[in-house]
């Protein structure tokens, strides 16, 4: 695994422009940085793919764990809402996708950092951006990145062509973006899929209704499992009849309780790093999250503290291993997990050891011979 | 727009309007009764074959449509719907990514 430091498309706005990726205050220019890029053998695919389908079962392993022995609080999750996730465990209700992010030199094994199982975003850039930049600079390359063609595939196992509605907070771009593309892989999948702001779900006494009185069976949500619990219609949900995707036992994977769950389970495993709910128990630095935090935010660290709207959060505590600096970049690498296979990946880097949502998106390429048959663009 | 066709024949029928060919049998003589009756909508097996629409739940509050794929629902019009009640923290947190 290695950066380079390369030219930038001189059309690169253009692409950017063209493939409708805009971010609030035209921020898509800084976070999509193409002036590097990150070159894997097909080895290194290889440890990533193995690593990340290793994670995934044991991840379920421990998710099934905890429903069996009621293990919410490991998770942060409240009583009220444990019945939730451990019904839609036990019916098996189907998750379309989820990103762990990973740290790796690309020596060793890559180990869990957290599991982004509910609201991953992201998934744009890693899907079809970089595979852009990939066909317009080495067109004789190739990529670690079938996520579009698993989407698609996800959607027809799901819904077979039934319709989805897909909702998040409609003025908020960078969620759009997301959700603008899981519509279209379900719309390619034969769904109909139409978009509901999540401001304006109905509730009509039995069922969720979109706006034009349409009941919602199964909704896509770009909206964490946790906040909607909490809300108005969160008592709602039960009853409903909706199937959620993610659907709410994701949240036990999307928790960072999680990784100290697997620690429990599964203590010394390459994959893992050593976390507790409790501080001062991995016998060096530690890094603490936030259960619940995102993109970063209310991170504490040997030598660094981020600020966010997490800090009254219960955390869980993680060994501090720092990540790989190349350049002055601490790379990490989300790898996407659709329908229970690994299906490529995404890097995001920062100039400081924690990742954050100003953090930029860094395509990759394999420069090896494909000794594959040949993929289907895009 | 087979979805969009059956819906708009649905609104003009009043409400109620199954689609579709009737054949000389007896389950489509009693369809075709029923809806000459008015009272379509109170036999599912009234509309999937044929490509219907019928009302079901309790108090017949909501409307099926096959839309040539899969059934589509809606709730009656005049059925009281609440909206807003998700979203709420998530306009609290306005401008903050997910992950």
């Amino acid at each position: 695994m290695r950066r380079h430091c390369i030219a930038p498309r001189a059309n690169a706005g253009t692409r950017l422009a063209a493939l409708g990726f805009a971010l609030a205050g035209g921020a898509e220019r800084e976070y999509w940085n193409e002036s590097a890029a990150w070159e894997l053998t097909r080895a290194d695919v290889a440890v990533l793919e193995a690593a990340t389908l290793e994670l995934n079962r044991l991840c379920l392993q421990a998710a099934g764990h905890a429903v069996r022995h009621d293990m919410h609080e490991i998770f942060g999750i409240p009583a009220s809402a444990w019945p939730l996730v451990r019904d839609s465990w036990h019916r098996g209700e189907p998750s379309i996708y989820g990103r762990m992010d990973l740290r790796w030199d690309g020596t060793g094994a890559p180990q869990l950092l957290e599991f982004n199982a509910d609201t991953p975003t992201a998934l744009y850039e890693a899907a079809v951006l970089q595979w852009d930049w990939l066909i317009g600079t080495r067109p004789e390359a190739d990529q670690y990145n079938g996520i579009h063609e698993a989407l698609i595939a996800r959607w027809r196992a799901v819904a077979c062509g039934g319709a989805v509605h897909f909702t998040c907070m409609g003025d908020q771009p960078e969620d759009r973006i997301t959700v603008d593309y899981m519509r279209d892989t379900a719309l390619q999948a034969g769904s109909d899929a139409p978009f509901v702001d999540i401001a304006d779900i109905g509730w009509d006494g039995t069922h969720f209704v979109d706006p034009d009185r349409r009941v919602m069976r199964r909704v896509f949500k770009l909206y964490p499992a946790e906040w909607m619990f909490r809300e108005a219609f969160g008592g709602h949900i039960a009853s409903a009849g909706a199937q959620w995707m993610e659907p709410p036992w994701r949240l036990m994977l999307g928790s960072k309780g999680l990784l100290a769950l697997l620690w429990q389970l599964f203590p010394g495993h390459p994959n893992l790093l050593p976390a507790y709910r409790t501080p001062q128990r991995c016998g060096g630095p530690e890094i603490a999250k936030p259960l619940f935090g995102r993109e970063g935010a209310n991170i504490r660290a040997p030598g660094l503290e981020t600020d966010g709207p997490f800090g009254d959060q219960p955390c869980v505590y993680q060994a501090f291993r720092e990540l790989p600096c190349v350049g002055g970049n601490y790379p990490v690498l989300g790898s996407w997990v659709i329908g229970g296979r690994a299906v490529g990946i995404g890097f995001r880097e920062d100039s400081t050891p924690i990742t954050r949502d100003t953090s930029c998106f860094v395509p990759h390429f394999i420069a090896e011979p494909d000794t594959m048959p040949p993929r289907a663009a895009h | 727009m087979q979805r969009e066709m059956a819906i708009t024949l649905v609104m003009l029928g009043g409400g109620m309007m199954a689609l579709g060919a009737v054949g000389p049998n007896a389950q489509d003589r009693h369809c075709a009764a029923l809806r000459q009756s008015g009272q379509a909508g109170t036999d599912p097996g009234c509309a999937g074959a044929h490509g219907g629409a019928y009302y079901y739940g309790s108090g017949g509050h909501y409307q099926r449509v096959w839309n040539g794929q899969e059934y589509v629902e809606y709730g009656r019009p005049g059925t009281s719907v609440v909206r807003g009640g998700f979203g709420a923290i998530g306009r609290a947190f306005a401008g903050f990514h997910l992950g």
